[in-house]
């Protein structure tokens, strides 16, 4: 059989084989030894150890723990809950204002940190409460809630996108620019939906209760501004940095680590416990993700040896189809694929070999880049592996897992829609960069 | 005549296929392909196809890849000697340039060190010198610098290995970066200055779009050489005619290479200065002084600690004893023939 | 407002409480007692390799500081970053499986009952994990130790570090993945004959 064949069973039998349930990356390992071993030799296991090491040893991903650390730390302290309660008091006449009040602080925290986990939770634990409280409509809000946590991910600093930049071979700080304005799109796209929702149908957000307003409107503008220090300082440490020529965008997730420790000393919610306790999570965060990234690369590396990923791009270029087609095609499967499986998987193993053929196609990699990060946000809320619901459900117990569900498929449909918005009008994306890098 | 069994060569590359390296490396593919009548044919795999750039070296050794492309001196972690194949800074100390440098290599004695240097390094491996690329430039630069001490006031990407320390020893500040890290943080003034090769190389990197001066005499990459590290168990498998082949169309792409970059990097230099308006400057003196002492002094050093590095080196200035004074009084007649051209070019642009 | 939210983990959604004080009374002694060890081992190598996050930003901090205020950019800095993150997810990786970090696709898993998932799994640690990484701590172990006889250096920066302390890091990491594998197993074991997790 020829190598280019055992590559195609492996790709099969990988499909097959993370379903089962056992952990991806040690189901990778296996199977990587096994056609490997069919396809050249024994010289595979050594292949498996010097993908490790070029893994352990690739400067940009040292980003990732930093910036899970930040998010962390930010989440530990509760340093958002003046910013949220400063904007849900300025906007309490508004129809459906804690809708505004939820997407303007997870815009805000969502150019704070990268990670999605700690903006559902802080989110959740903040609105849950006073969106229950005010008769909101649960559907709703926990959509909104979970579709702006994802925000974190889109805009920078993101660790999707520090985990994509080697992948695709475009700077991280590229990326980073590509992503802001998609960013905004989506931020403007949920607001403006859950608003109009409210408009035509005012029992989705009534008017918040009287003793839910405040008395002084320059206090609570103080109140305010007191509350945009921390993810202002969080954002001047992270991407200020990086901005202002002082970092490359590793050394710069080290400073918005460094900011959200000092931080949190600053405002006295430094604990010893609460130190080793968010170590400790940064540990298991960066294990999940980093770990995966050597044994796919291990995985791709394999498929790369048996010469397979040339078979196939060729064959489908082959077909001689529109290169719009190939992109739908592409995005609906990475949109599939999202359903079942977490973002971690689907840019390390799967983006990887459909890349040989964008390249081919002749895409921009930025705007390709941004199209499978808005894509995969839609990963994190498409039930059942949606884990935006679980965090949602363990902080607001109140609120049922279907309905939460429900509303999180409204705002997938959103999310797709601006995938599309950014196909038919790239500089969305390219904008940005092509202004900041082509002076 | 050289045909034998059919044998696939694949070279991981460590830099991108786009890039000029590899259109050489391209050619010398072909030649080897049509010597044999197809019998060896090569197929260049991109950075990091199948392992990383670091481990190159050692997926060629254990037959992970046949072949190998990178220069020498990327392996002077594996032993510190091969530096003075891959970029000996300041031509050894002893005033080699790359045509110096060739001719020790193919009649000084180069050669048979050059193959003892995998045996040094225990790797199964058979190497061959392919393409000389130096004078690499200094470097780009956001404002003119005049003097060491200017020089000295930068914070400068600088080659890694032997070259980027001695840069350390004169006091300028090297800073390590990856490769893709370089251009967004000059764009970012994270660093102010820059090297990576010549004109053509340096053009594709793009760094006339963030930087205008260029300098292009240094000294810490004068002699560059890119090389192909064959697997040993794949090339003893050859037939003599196969190997032949190899050999000779090896020989051929030292030559074509310095004709190539000739060309190519002319035709770069020309478009960087009329097109996108990059001012070219002369070296401040006191730079050659200073990179040269220090650069004798890193020698010294490692040639104390390592017997094998000594053997080379001794060998080069031996070499260089001799060949040195003819080639440097030849080279005042080329460079005072070119420049008087150039000068007349320049003269009638006005 | 609870003062420390449930979940801070992005992806970990699965992942398990701290681990119990014991062992369930109808598990074999033997066992219970394998179990707790291991755990435990992992536990503490797992907190100590958690403060690496902390040196890691230092050193960059440090870069960023000693570069931008005084010109004078370490040659280290770039090195060390990377060994400690390499360090950190390698050598963190046992700790990771004993708390069920590494991510499953396990909607289909989490719908079998308790005796198939331990039957599943039993079997999967047998057939797939212990052989896959045994080999791969032999060749990692020949790999690493090569390095550290040759005194094998960096080429990547100025400084060139010896890489034989990084690369010794990687037989490490798998070997305190064999390790948690075995109380993994034991669980899995215990699960496909009881119907019940231990830890859960
Ligand atoms: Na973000
Ligand atoms: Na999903």
């Amino acid at each position: 059989m020829s190598p280019e064949f055992i590559g195609l069973i492996m790709v099969a039998a990988m499909l097959a084989g993370i379903f089962v349930g056992f952990p991806i990356s040690f189901t990778l390992i296996f199977l990587g030894l096994i056609f490997g071993y069919w396809g050249f030799g024994e010289l595979v296991f050594y292949l498996l150890t010097l993908q490790f090491n070029a893994t352990m040893m690739e400067q940009t991903l040292a980003a990732v723990p930093l910036f899970v650390f930040m998010g962390i730390m930010m989440e530990q302290a509760n340093l958002m809950e003046r910013l949220f309660d400063s904007v849900q008091k300025i906007l309490a006449g508004v129809k459906g204002s804690l809708y505004l009040a939820v997407m303007f602080v997870a815009t805000i925290f969502a150019a704070a940190t990268g990670i999605v986990g700690a903006s559902v939770t802080i989110l959740g634990i903040m609105a849950g409460k006073p969106m229950i409280r005010s008769g909101y409509d649960v559907k709703l809000s926990a959509g909104l809630i979970a579709a702006g946590g994802t925000l974190g991910i889109l805009i920078p600093p993101s660790i999707m996108l520090v985990v994509m930049g080697p992948v695709l071979e475009v700077p991280v700080t590229t990326l980073f620019a590509a992503a802001i304005l998609p960013g905004i799109l989506l931020a403007t796209l949920f607001t403006g939906y859950a608003m109009l929702r409210c408009l035509v149908d005012p029992k989705l957000g009534p008017p918040l209760a009287l003793e839910r307003r405040a008395v002084g409107a320059a206090a609570l503008w103080v109140e305010f501004f007191a509350g945009l220090v921390p993810p202002a300082v969080l954002v001047l440490a992270a991407l200020g940095s990086i901005v202002f020529g002082i970092a490359t965008p590793t050394e710069g997730a080290a400073c918005g680590a460094a900011g959200s420790l000092l931080l949190t000393l600053a405002y006295r919610r430094l604990t010893w416990p609460r130190l080793k306790d968010a170590l400790v999570k940064t540990l298991e965060i960066s294990v999940l993700i980093l770990f995966l990234v050597a044994t796919s690369n291990f995985f791709g590396a394999v498929f790369a040896r048996l010469g397979t990923p040339t078979l196939l791009t060729d064959a489908l270029l082959g077909l001689d189809l529109n290169r719009y087609v190939v992109l739908f095609f592409i995005m609906g499967l990475i949109f599939l694929l999202g359903w079942p499986l977490e973002w971690v998987p689907i840019v390390l193993i799967v983006v990887p070999f459909l890349l040989p053929l964008v390249v081919k196609l002749g895409f921009d990699l930025t705007w390709f880049g941004i199209l499978v990060a808005v894509n995969l946000q839609t990963a994190w809320l498409s039930p059942p592996v949606a884990l935006s619901a679980y965090f949602l459900k363990g902080v607001v117990p109140q609120w049922e897992l279907t309905d939460i569900y429900k509303g999180m498929l409204q705002f997938m449909g959103l999310q797709l829609f601006a995938l599309v918005l950014i196909i038919i009008f790239p500089e969305i994306a390219l904008w940005l960069p092509k202004l900041i890098y082509s002076k | 005549l050289a045909q034998g069994k059919p044998v696939k060569i694949r070279v991981q590359s460590v830099i991108p296929t786009s890039a000029d390296e590899v259109t050489m490396l391209k050619e010398f593919a072909k030649d080897v392909e049509d010597l044999t009548n197809k019998s060896v044919t090569f197929e260049v795999l991109p950075a990091g196809a199948v392992v990383g750039v670091n481990d190159t070296l050692d997926a060629v050794d254990k037959g992970l890849i046949e072949g190998g492309f990178a220069w020498t001196h990327y392996w002077s972690g594996k032993h510190p000697a091969a530096t003075l194949f891959g970029s000996p800074a300041a031509g050894s100390g002893v005033g080699m340039d790359n045509f110096a440098w060739v001719s020790w290599f193919l009649y000084g004695g180069g050669k048979q060190l050059y193959d003892d240097l995998w045996k040094e390094m225990k790797v199964n491996v058979k190497g061959f010198i392919l393409q000389p690329v130096g004078p690499e430039a200094l470097g780009w630069f956001k404002n003119p610098i005049n003097s060491m001490a200017d020089f000295r006031k930068l914070r400068f990407r600088t080659p890694p290995g032997i070259p980027g320390q001695i840069y350390k020893d004169i006091g300028v500040a090297a800073v390590a970066m990856g490769g893709g890290d370089i251009l967004p943080a000059l764009e970012k003034g994270v660093i102010d200055g820059a090297e990576w090769c010549c004109p053509k190389p340096d053009m594709t990197f793009g760094f006339h779009k963030v930087l205008k001066h260029y300098y292009q005499q240094g000294l810490h990459q004068v002699v560059v050489n890119a090389d192909l590290y064959i697997n040993g168990d794949v090339w003893k498998k050859l037939t003599p005619g196969q190997q032949k082949a190899i050999e000779v169309s090896a020989n051929a792409s030292l030559m074509k290479t310095v004709a190539y970059r000739i060309t190519e990097n002319g035709k770069a230099l020309k478009e960087l200065v009329d097109k996108h308006g990059v001012i070219l400057h002369e070296t401040p003196a006191d730079y050659f002084t200073e990179y040269s002492a220090a650069a004798m002094k890193n020698f010294e050093a490692n040639a104390k600690q390592n017997a094998f590095f000594k053997k080379v080196w001794d060998s080069q200035k031996a070499f260089a004893e001799t060949a040195i004074p003819f080639w440097a009084d030849a080279q005042k007649s080329n460079a005072a023939l070119g420049g008087a051209y150039a000068a007349e070019l320049k003269k009638r642009k006005k | 407002m609870s003062e420390t939210p449930l979940i801070a983990d992005d992806l970990v959604a699965g992942r398990r409480a701290d681990p119990p004080a014991g062992m369930p009374g109808d598990m074999p002694r033997w066992m219970a007692t394998t179990i707790l060890a291991i755990d435990r081992f992992s536990l503490w190598i797992g907190r100590l390799v958690s403060w690496l996050t902390l040196p890691l930003m230092g050193a960059m901090a440090y870069e960023i500081a000693a570069r931008y205020l005084y010109t004078a950019p370490t040659a280290w800095a770039y090195d060390i970053s990377r060994m400690l993150y390499g360090a950190l997810f390698v050598l963190g990786a046992g700790y990771a499986l004993s708390r069920g970090v590494h991510i499953r696709s396990d909607f289909l898993y989490r719908n079998w009952s308790v005796r198939n998932q331990g039957r599943v799994d039993t079997a999967l640690y047998v057939i797939l994990y212990f052989p896959s990484l045994l080999i791969f701590l032999w060749v990692a172990s020949n790999w690493a130790w090569t390095s550290v006889v040759r005194a094998e250096r960096g080429m990547d920066t100025s400084w060139m570090p010896l890489l034989g302390p990084i690369k010794s890091c990687l037989p490490f990491g798998i070997l305190f993945l064999l390790i948690q594998g075995v109380s993994e197993l034991l669980k899995s074991l215990y699960a496909a004959q009881k119907g019940r997790w231990p830890n859960a």
